[in-house]
């Protein structure tokens, strides 16, 4: 049972299961990005700003409420409408996401974001031949941009339509030569389209480009194989199977881990602090385990603890911001009063 | 100008069909299933044993057994069921057998055939494991599995322990075969992962305390088992002998099937969330992993998904086995075309099998005629694990599907009425001809659902079925390969005793004839090497076919 999917852009972003989904997110979120930063100028009222700042901090749902307050008021703003269908699109409500989406449009909002929020929701819902008109009809619109390029040709790829993704997946490479995902798509386009020479070329480039893809290494080693090359083939499954355990071990590891601290916080929620502390403290050390255990030692009365919790996952990750602004606010609270 | 045609655009495309949905299609007219559950006196309910702590097992059973357990003829049906969670093995957790009275009546005998295991029921699958000539059980559980040994006079004794079965953990689906050769069948049993009850975790969200079951890739696989049958239904751990070990990718399905013809079964396993395995067998019982230079163990872009059920069948029309596997939804079904030599290829997006399950997680699967035009089509029985699933257009209960094949690997989702209000939870899916009628009926299991048999009423065409009669101890045939010959082509079947979802179905091969085809031959290739050929057959009904000596 995986969650995950190519096209989702909220487990792509937030959770990228793969370096592969990582990218194509990053794409769709300089995308929406780009969006809000045009939504932004424009932005005229306090509850406008606060949506646009949800959606950028990744806080969909709570965006998602606030769009539909505001549009309470304005029930026809074409850039409020786009916004919820893409907060939808985001909290994975494809089927909701689908008319306001829709109605943007209707209302003349056409820029490059909403069109790529609809193709991507009639997607999602198996209306594929919407999804391809739409998607043409941005294309004509806008010209080939890449994201757009990108989406069109994976929809064909999904529905075995190889010799039309591979026009699209070809332009694409031309434009962003260096994205690994271009090239493995490109790849299995040609090779569905029993193209094997040239998969096995856009193949190698793919796993050039990311030798720890474990994707690339299956496609190639498949390409091998359909090539007449057994030997180099096993030995590209051997590299396989080593990368994808390697990410599985990890999976489980970090599953295990949010499980066995999510029990904590679940002890913290009913109120049974003593168990929250005891069971946290038999965890590994890890940042996010002295986070808990600092929210525990607070909750207990100890802020002491509480800061040294948070001194040591500062220490273990000085990058994050967030830790830092966390360790501040505790030290202030527990600082004498002046 | 320009506005208004985008409009117009947008508003056509919004009633447009789903992928997969046939045109303009209502009506499952083309198909005619009746559910008969009410009337045929069958009255069971699955216990899923849910109450709210969110324990893995509750949510995977149960399976579904069709077996002639007193040889009459007709094809008895055996529930299983899981209970109570954690297992308290009281009566709620009894499985139950219900025998085939004929004309679509059954009554339930569980207590008088002593086939009540009260164990936190999974899987079954019905094999002559002893080889004395009638069919005995073997029952999959989270906990010991047991096997049930038929006395032949109409009741079961277990005899788990001196069959040297019985394996503690959690097994789901199990199959038989003769794998080494020797005549008797052996005995595969894929087991999904090491679930502690009392494991300190929290899945779900620890700010509100709602709890969700928990990704399996959070556990450790459980490690399948090979059972090497030494005579007698008397059986010997052989997995690290027979090559299959580690094989730990959480087991979910299981087949035995011959895949490269060579003679010898081969072994494949659905795995959730890992690389589906592939062992050739070579011939003596040993196994060589074939599960990625096959093509076969991960999707067309190489990533492992979540292998649920498995179905077997020449969807193409080139006479060898093809391979299906269910999947969770945001992955596919995955539908592999053989391509000879141990060598396959995943055509689920051009063939039309993958598209439609995108929304839909399925577990039990069946390729079967339904239409009864001489290719197979697939009927798939849907449900998700969780109550609220992550994306919108996922639903917990769902519409089981079915999917018409053209004979030639293509499919196309017959999307009607009936189906979409008949939404459950889906998991065990089997089939028989239960009225012995040359159609193929369904029986479906829900997960803490009612049990629904299918009547399908597509008799009336011509067909053809066979009951094979092995020799000793392999009395069913299980591995033989039948091909039947019309003026319209050919099919082929495969005799197995376990597939789709920790279930089993009925043995006895059944062709459909097109009704422009004329009945020519029908050849039979039994396990032994042994081969047949029958002319002359007239249609319409079924003939007993004895393996030569």
């Amino acid at each position: 049972m995986q969650f995950g999917y190519p096209h989702d852009v909220k487990t792509l972003v937030w959770q990228g299961r793969s370096g592969r989904a990582t990218a194509l997110g990053a794409i769709v979120l300089t995308l929406v990005l780009a969006g809000l930063a045009e939504a932004q100028e424009a932005a005229q009222t306090p509850s406008m700003q606060d949506i646009l700042t949800l959606l950028e901090q990744g806080e969909t749902k709570a965006a998602e409420a606030l769009l539909v307050t505001a549009l309470d008021r304005q029930p026809d703003a074409p850039r409020l409408l786009a916004l919820l269908g893409t907060a939808r699109y985001l909290n994975r409500k494809h089927l909701a996401a689908e008319e306001p989406l829709r109605r943007a449009v209707e209302l003349g909002r056409r820029d490059l974001t909403t069109y790529y929020y609809l193709t991507s929701t009639l997607w999602e819902n198996g209306r594929l031949a919407a999804a391809e008109t739409i998607c043409l009809t941005a294309l004509e619109t806008h010209g080939n941009q890449l994201p757009l390029v990108h989406l069109l040709g994976r929809l064909y790829l999904w529905q075995g339509r190889h010799q039309e993704a591979e026009v699209w997946l070809e332009r694409a490479t031309t434009m962003s030569p260096r994205s690994v995902d271009l090239w493995l798509d490109l790849a299995s386009a040609l090779d569905g389209a029993e193209r094997f020479d040239e998969a096995l070329v856009s193949y190698r480039r793919a796993v050039d480009l990311a030798p720890e893809h474990y994707q690339a290494r299956y496609g190639l080693a498949r390409m091998l194989a359909r090539t007449g090359d057994a030997e180099a083939a096993q030995h590209e499954l051997v590299i396989y199977r080593r990368l994808l355990e390697e990410d599985q071990q990890r999976t489980q590891l970090e599953g295990l881990q949010r499980s066995r601290l999510d029990l904590g916080y679940d002890y913290l929620r009913r109120g049974e602090i003593d168990a929250a502390i005891a069971h946290l403290e038999g965890l590994p050390m890890t940042t996010d385990r002295q986070v808990a255990l600092a929210r525990a030692y607070r909750q207990a009365g100890n802020p002491k603890a509480a800061i040294a919790a948070l001194e040591e996952a500062v220490a273990m990750s000085p990058a994050r911001e967030d830790l830092r602004a966390q360790l501040a606010a505790v030290r202030l609270a527990e600082s004498p009063e002046p | 100008m320009r506005r208004i045609s985008v409009a117009a655009i947008v508003w056509a495309l919004l009633i447009s069909p789903a992928v997969g949905a046939t045109a303009g299609g209502d009506s499952c007219s083309a198909i005619k299933l009746a559910d008969i559950t009410m009337a045929s006196g069958i009255e069971f309910r699955h216990v899923s044993g849910a109450a709210g702590d969110k324990h893995l097992p509750e949510t995977m059973g149960g399976g579904v057994a069709w077996l002639d357990y007193d040889g009459d003829g007709w094809q008895d049906l055996y529930l299983v069921q899981s209970g109570p969670f954690p297992p308290d093995g009281s009566r709620q957790a009894s499985n139950q057998l219900f025998r085939n009275l004929g004309e679509g009546r059954f009554e339930e005998v569980t207590v008088a055939s002593a086939s009540g295991d009260r164990g936190c029921g999974q899987g079954a699958v019905a094999a002559d494991a002893d080889g004395d000539g009638d069919l005995d059980l073997y029952i999959t559980n989270f906990g010991p599995d047991v096997l049930l040994v038929n006395n032949a006079q109409g009741s079961f004794e277990n005899r788990t322990t001196p069959s040297g079965l019985g394996l503690d953990g959690w097994s789901s689906s199990a199959a038989f075969a003769d794998a080494d050769g020797d005549g008797d069948l052996d005995l595969y049993v894929s087991r999904y992962v090491e679930y502690d009850v009392e494991a300190a975790i929290f899945c779900g969200d620890p700010e509100t305390g709602e709890k969700r079951y928990c990704d399996p890739s959070i556990y450790t696989g459980a490690g399948d088992r090979f059972y090497r049958n030494t005579g007698g239904g008397v059986f010997r751990e052989d997995s690290q002998a027979a090559g299959i070990l580690p094989a730990d990718g959480r087991g979910l399905g299981v087949v035995f099937t011959d895949l490269d013809e060579d003679g010898s079964p081969d072994l494949y396993v659905a795995n959730d969330l890992n690389i589906n395995l592939l062992f050739h067998n070579r011939g003596d019982g040993t196994f060589q992993d074939y599960s990625l230079i096959s093509g076969i163990g991960v999707n067309r872009e190489g990533r492992p998904e979540a292998g649920m059920g498995l179905a077997i069948g020449d969807v193409d029309g080139d006479l060898d086995p093809d391979l299906a596997v269910t999947n969770f939804d945001v992955e596919t079904n995955t539908l592999y075309r053989n391509l000879g030599a141990m060598s396959f290829e995943d055509i689920s997006s051009v063939s039309g099998f993958g598209l439609p399950s995108f929304n839909q997680l399925a577990f039990g699967i069946a390729a079967i005629d339904l239409e009864q035009d001489g290719d197979l089509d697939f009927y798939l029985a849907n449900g998700h694990i969780f109550e609220r699933p992550n994306r919108e257009n996922v639903s917990f209960r769902q519409r089981d599907q079915i999917l018409l094949g053209d004979g030639a690997g293509r499919f196309k989702e017959l999307r009607c009425q009936e189906l979409d209000d008949r939404r459950t939870v889906g998991r065990g899916l089997a089939v028989a001809d239960a009225d012995n009628d040359g159609d193929s009926d369904l029986a479906l299991q829900e997960c803490g659902g009612p049990f629904r048999l299918l009547e399908n009423g597509a008799n009336g065409r011509n067909w053809l079925g066979s009951r094979l009669h092995g020799r000793a101890p392999n009395t069913e045939g299980l591995g033989a390969r039948m091909t039947l010959t019309s003026t319209a082509g050919q099919q082929v079947r495969w005799v197995l005793a376990g597939d789709s979802y920790q279930s089993s179905s009925d043995r006895r091969p059944l062709f459909a004839l097109p009704l422009d085809g004329a009945l020519e031959s029908l050849d039979v290739a039994w396990p032994s090497g042994a081969r047949q050929r029958f002319v002359g057959l007239p249609s319409g009904r079924y003939f007993h076919l004895w393996e030569p000596d």
